[in-house]
């Protein structure tokens, strides 16, 4: 890090004058933008923060005290703990804390080799008794309300002190994803210490590339470089601070402007915006599973198939893409992501025509209501599928609750139709069971189709991967025909950042990996993207006496060239109208031009410059976020 | 108020007022009537248009269900392609609904119990002070924001909510009025002929009141109205598909850079409703004081 | 009129009574907040367990004096989201809406001064009327259309000041209260009418008194006779009406931290509505509501102390 020297120039005793002017970040690019793509390859830093935009704020961390299963931040579970496996793309399992997995011959117990010479923040090493202290205390069904999700384990046992043996009730092929599923609290490993002392929750340890530094209430949330991190080389960032915003336009907002550096949306407009944006990346993910709309089979009208298969003729999903979610998710006709090649799911197409002969043929006049969640959102949803139904002559009420009753009446099956999720999911085995089973708790569709019990019974048992999926898609088209649910969108999750944060999104699945993301800070001069032929206008005069502003301005007046601490060639051409042209070209490792172009200042910008004349010359500091340079510059001809 | 400094009318501005707010009242009362589209209608090749823009296939509210016409969208179309003028005449039934109704509920309410207790003051009076102190001591919105997010957000909640919370105000007002009022000379003349409490409130106190109190039930209408769109706003107002002036200019909010006029129109004409009921209410206060001044 | 005994009595009952009627809204469905921890795939015998962990299987009455007793003693419960403390949270926050009520309402005095001097310097006149005529147009604005009309003019427009964000002020000064312009604005563009137009009728009166003439006589330039001499006895009720104001502002916060994204306790209490956080919900409720209580309480005593003039003639208006 380049330390920073303001230099005054105090000779004369009577005059310390110094410009600062304003450089735009973001504004500016009112002409033409071209896109200069730099790799940024060996120029790679170390140090330095990251802002992070939050929508929600971090709930608490001790999974048992919270009770939250997969709480809203999943994505950056990752942080300050860690799971035993990872998975990437197509599920295989990456070693994290664990080494390696193997199953037992007859399916029922999982031996996991765990690694060597790895610490939690507080100094307590990890090993096997760290394991079994986690996954004991999950396993306890007085103390752990989402038990159910590993109703197959029945316990974990010591095998040596870097191995833990999971035994199962039965063969379970889902085991290691369940376990490796980094969106479930469940699967990070936390601190024994920090557990037993009750602090956990409020003060997680981990054994994660960053520690936990400071919580303040739910506005930010602050995390620091853990030094002793086991993988070499990460994290790069020093701090981590994240603050919540939870109005999608003020969070936009703020990673324009230049407070905030990374932030998650799903505001369909802002995302179009921030594509177009060259100073942004836009991350989509590819996740699957599907935003939907549950249908209870067991209430008239909807219990007659002829209806749910007319309102999904009439169920646009365009239109919710377009309209809800502008055109930000996929189109699916399952949700098992669309990496997935089922064949033929008999998805039902949009046909009114179709649709309106089946309402002909039920004969009696369709009046539902549609409970949605009270925001937005799902007030967009509620007029849409309304308008939607129309169409065809069905009269839908939509009404809006806030999410705890809507799940309430949900659960209780006390409703007609619901807006819904299916959420993303290494192995839909489980889940599918558990939602479309006509035995199943979980069901709140009240599907019961003896056929589906089938498919489903066969793919639990089954272990062939290939035949699951197989099997899966001849659910999903079993779906498809029965109607038990009509499918909106698919779901995908953008995260966007600006250009210069290098390598956040490269690991495998949708997860955000802060420790192997930096600031490329070549990148941060790339500003060709910006007009040239506009210049800067000065925007402050500071000087000891304001009868002397005219006395320097005319001893700067020309063009002034010079290097910059970082090898850079600056020059600036000081014009008579109050303007500066500003160029810099060269930089570590990449040559790059830029010109200022802003005539106004605003306080979001992170970038300031000043000079002042120093017998012939003109020193100066650039500033620019956390990074400074000096400069020297001579008169140019 | 400016302009009506010597008439004894409402002045231009007054007057200027009534017309835009029968103006509205109309409209909101025919709003079936109209040849525009229906307020939920969603026309899917024109989101967020500009004002001005014109469509050739939209089906409107009079016509046949599948007829097609052409239109033009006079003040736009909002985020989901719907006519901003068909929502703002349908939403005008709202805001004027709750405009009217809940400070009615306030009028009536509280000046009865204002009333009776600047009349029989004691214990009751005591009483009557110390319970609207108490609903007087929560700020108002986040007394609504509680109320109407744990009953649910419908219009029957919204306006009963927002009337109780003008009841103490009403009550203030009335009671004060009362107070002066009962010790005038006409009601001392009325006991002494013998007339009974409620002849007396009826005949002599209660014409007095009206006046004053319809003043200041102006004034609450036009805050009531801010209310209600301070609500629909935060979304916890009348819920979809009914439109309403606050949840327009809520949706306009997320365009409001690329097409200021969703959020910017409904608020104009929020804007102008609620000045009429301002100029008009304190144009009947200020007549009010006058006469009184030159008794 | 009340002695200030009484007063502190009246002052106890009604926080009595605030905490009573909060506690009843708030709890007036208990069952929701288990629906939202239990998550999606929560059966009824979860439900069960969590409304036994929450305690909310047992009586209202007994919940309420166990709350009473507790909020005494400074415990206001934990955020069922976060696991934090209701009032560390609130503490937390309160610092940014003091500094919003506070900044808003010296810039609706800075507006409200000039104005309401000089409308009542020249009465009537053409300046006088234009005022009097912007006071209403203004206060016809609600404050969400000000807030967003603002940040389309000087956010988006011209660029001069951020829309949303906040930064403390320990971190940044300038950027602090940078943050806090167009906030500030919106409520102070409104609230400066009803400032303006008390001080406008009080010193209308206070021009009239005979000392005021006598100094008009002595020649004295009027500036300083409408600063020196008219102003002071004339902003009593401008002093009252102020910090009545700042108790009432809590409402309009709400909104106004909403919109530009101010980490204050309004926004708090709007987050934890919307999250069914029913203890921050609670606890929001009930230190906004004593805060407004108690300035108005404060105000009142002090009003009543200092002006018994005006006590004797408020008797009869009640």
């Amino acid at each position: 890090m380049h330390q920073s020297r303001k230099l005054r120039f105090r000779r004369y005793g009577w005059l310390i004058c110094s410009l600062v002017l304003g450089v735009c970040l973001a504004g500016c690019g009112q002409e033409k933008k071209s896109v200069d793509a730099a790799a940024a390859d060996g120029n790679m830093k170390a140090g330095g923060a990251l802002y992070f935009g939050l929508e929600v704020p971090f709930q608490g961390f001790d999974i048992i005290e919270t009770g939250a299963l997969n709480p809203p931040l999943a994505p950056l579970n990752n942080l300050i703990l860690e799971p035993l496996f990872r998975r990437d793309q197509e599920g295989k399992p990456i070693p994290v804390l664990g080494l390696s997995a193997s199953v037992t011959a007859d399916g029922k117990a999982w031996d996991i080799k765990l690694r060597q010479g790895v610490a939690f923040h507080d100094g307590a090493p990890f090993n096997a008794d760290a394991v079994i202290h986690h996954w004991s205390r999950i396993l306890d069904p007085e103390k752990f309300r989402g038990r159910r999700i590993l109703r197959p384990v029945r316990s974990v046992e010591k095998v040596a002190e870097y191995m833990v043996r999971f035994n199962l009730e039965h063969p379970w092929p889902p085991f290691m994803s369940v376990i490796s599923n980094e969106l479930l609290l469940l699967a990070f490993i936390p601190s024994p210490r920090a557990v037993e002392a009750g602090t956990h929750d409020r003060q997680p340890v981990g054994t994660g590339p960053f520690k936990f530094a400071k919580w303040q209430s739910s506005d930010h949330f602050v995390v620091f470089k853990n030094e002793n991190y086991w993988q070499a080389g990460k994290p790069r960032f020093n701090k981590v601070v994240f603050r919540t915003i939870p109005d999608p336009q003020a969070r936009y907002a703020s990673l324009v402007s230049g407070e905030i550096d990374v932030v998650a949306l799903d505001r369909g407009n802002l995302i179009q915006k921030a594509k177009a944006d060259p100073e942004l990346t836009v991350y989509p993910s590819q996740v699957n599973g599907a935003e939907i709309i549950l249908i209870n089979t067991t209430r008239p009208p909807l219990d007659d198939i002829r209806v749910r298969r007319a309102l999904a003729l009439a169920n646009s999903q365009e239109h919710h893409v377009k309209m809800v979610y502008g055109n930000t998710v996929p189109l699916v006709q399952h949700p098992f992501g669309n990496e997935w090649d089922c064949a033929d799911v008999a998805y039902p197409e949009y046909d009114l025509r179709q649709a309106r002969q089946l309402l002909a043929d039920y004969g009696k006049p369709v009046e539902i209501e549609l409970l949605h969640s009270n925001t937005s959102r799902g007030r967009s949803i509620g007029e849409l599928q309304q308008q939607l139904f129309k169409e065809i002559g069905v009269v839908l009420k939509p009404v809006g609750l806030s999410p705890g009753p809507q799940m309430m009446k949900v659960v209780q099956k006390d409703y007609q139709l619901a807006t819904w999720r299916i959420p993303p999911s290494g192995d839909y085995g489980p889940n599918f069971y558990a939602k479309y089973h006509s035995r199943s708790p979980g069901n709140f569709a009240g599907y019961d189709n003896p056929e589906m019990d089938r498919l489903l019974e066969m793919q639990r048992l089954e272990t062939d991967p290939e035949k699951r999926r197989a099997v899966l898609c001849r659910i999903a088209r079993q779906l498809n025909r029965d109607v038990p649910i009509l499918y909106r969108g698919g779901r995908r999750y953008h995260v966007i950042t600006k250009k210069n944060i290098r390598d956040m999104m490269d690991s495998p699945g949708f997860t955000i990996d802060l420790a192997a993301a930096w600031l490329d800070e070549t990148v941060n001069f790339n500003m060709a993207a910006y007009a040239i032929e506009q210049n800067v206008a000065f925007t402050e005069f500071e000087c000891a006496d304001p009868g002397d502003v005219d006395a320097v301005k005319s001893r700067i007046l020309g063009t002034w060239k010079g290097k910059d601490s970082w090898g850079a060639v600056i020059s600036m051409n000081f014009k008579a109208d109050d303007t500066v042209d500003l160029h810099r070209t060269g930089g570590p490792g990449k040559t790059v031009t830029y010109t200022v172009c802003a005539p106004k200042v605003y306080f979001q910008n992170r970038a300031s410059i000043e000079v002042t004349p120093v017998d012939g010359r003109l020193e100066g500091v650039w500033t620019f976020g956390d990074y400074k340079g000096e400069m020297v510059l001579e008169r140019d001809g | 108020m400016p302009g009506s400094k010597h008439s004894g009318g409402l002045g231009a501005l007054g007057w200027c007022s009534l017309v835009w707010l029968l103006l509205v009242a109309l409209s909101a009362a025919t709003a079936d009537l109209w040849a525009i589209p229906p307020f939920d209608r969603m026309d899917w090749d024109n989101l967020s248009a500009r004002p001005g823009t014109r469509s050739s296939a939209v089906v409107l509210q009079t016509g046949a269900d599948a007829e097609k016409r052409s239109y033009v969208y006079w003040l736009g179309t909002d985020t989901m392609g719907r006519d901003v003028v068909s929502r703002l005449i349908h939403g005008a039934r709202i805001s004027l609904a709750v405009g009217l109704l809940a400070p009615l509920i306030g009028f009536i309410g509280g000046g009865l119990l204002g009333c009776l207790a600047g009349y029989f003051r004691g214990r009751f009076e005591s009483l009557v002070v110390a319970a609207m102190d108490v609903i007087l001591a929560f700020p108002g919105l986040v007394l609504l924001l509680v109320v109407t997010f744990y009953l649910g957000p419908n219009l029957f909640n919204l306006i009963v909510t927002l009337g109780c919370l003008t009841v103490p105000a009403f009550s203030r007002v009335a009671r004060a009025q009362t107070l002066v009022l009962r010790d005038r000379e006409f009601v001392q003349a009325a006991r002494l002929t013998g007339a009974g409490h409620f002849t007396i409130l009826l005949r002599e106190i209660i014409p007095n009141l009206l006046v004053h109190m319809t003043a200041y039930g102006l004034l609450a209408a036009a805050f009531m109205i801010m209310a209600e769109g301070a609500i629909s706003f935060l979304g916890l107002g009348v819920p979809a598909p009914t439109p309403s002036w606050g949840g327009m200019i809520a949706e306009g909010r997320e365009v409001l850079d690329e097409a200021p006029h969703v959020s910017m129109v409904p608020a104009g004409i929020m804007f102008l409703t609620v000045l009429a009921f301002n100029l008009i209410g304190d144009g009947l206060r200020q007549r009010k004081e006058r006469r009184a001044s030159q008794l | 009129m009340m002695s200030i005994g009484k007063k502190l009595l009246r002052f106890i009952l009604v926080i009595l009574a605030v905490t009573a009627i909060t506690f009843l809204m708030v709890n007036i469905l208990p069952g929701d907040v288990s629906y939202l921890i239990g998550g999606e795939s929560a059966t009824t015998e979860d439900i069960q367990d969590i409304r036994r962990d929450l305690g909310l299987d047992r009586h209202i009455a007994v919940r309420y004096v166990e709350w009473l007793g507790r909020m005494l003693g400074g415990d206001l419960g934990e955020s069922y989201l976060s696991g934090e403390p209701v009032f560390s949270a609130i503490l937390n926050r309160l610092p940014v809406t003091i500094e919003l009520l506070v900044i808003s309402q010296l810039l609706a005095l800075l507006l409200a001064l000039p104005a309401g001097i000089f409308s009542a310097y020249r009465s009537n006149g053409f300046t006088d009327r234009l005022i009097n005529t912007a006071g209403f147009a203004t206060i016809s604005i609600p404050s969400f259309v000000m807030a967003l009309v603002a940040i389309y003019l000087f956010s988006i427009q011209l660029r001069w000041l951020p829309a949303t964000g906040y930064t403390p002020f320990w971190e940044d000064p300038v950027a602090n209260l940078k943050s806090f312009v167009l906030p500030a604005l919106s409520i102070a563009l409104i609230e400066w009418v009803v400032l303006m137009r008390v001080l406008r009728s009080d010193m209308i009166s206070t021009l009239k008194q005979d000392y005021i003439l006598m100094a008009r006589a002595k020649g004295l330039p009027p500036w300083k006779i409408l600063l020196r001499h008219a102003l002071r006895p004339s902003s009593l009720t401008l002093v009252t009406v102020f910090g009545l104001q700042v108790g009432r502002l809590l409402g309009e916060a709400v909104i106004i931290e909403t919109i530009f994204a101010l980490p204050g306790i309004g926004r708090l209490l709007i987050t934890a509505i919307y999250a069914r956080d029913y203890l921050m919900v609670q606890g929001c409720a009930l230190l906004i509501t004593i805060g407004y209580v108690s300035i108005n309480t404060a105000v009142d005593m002090v009003y009543g102390i200092i002006d018994p003039r005006i006590r004797g003639a408020r008797s009869h208006a009640g």
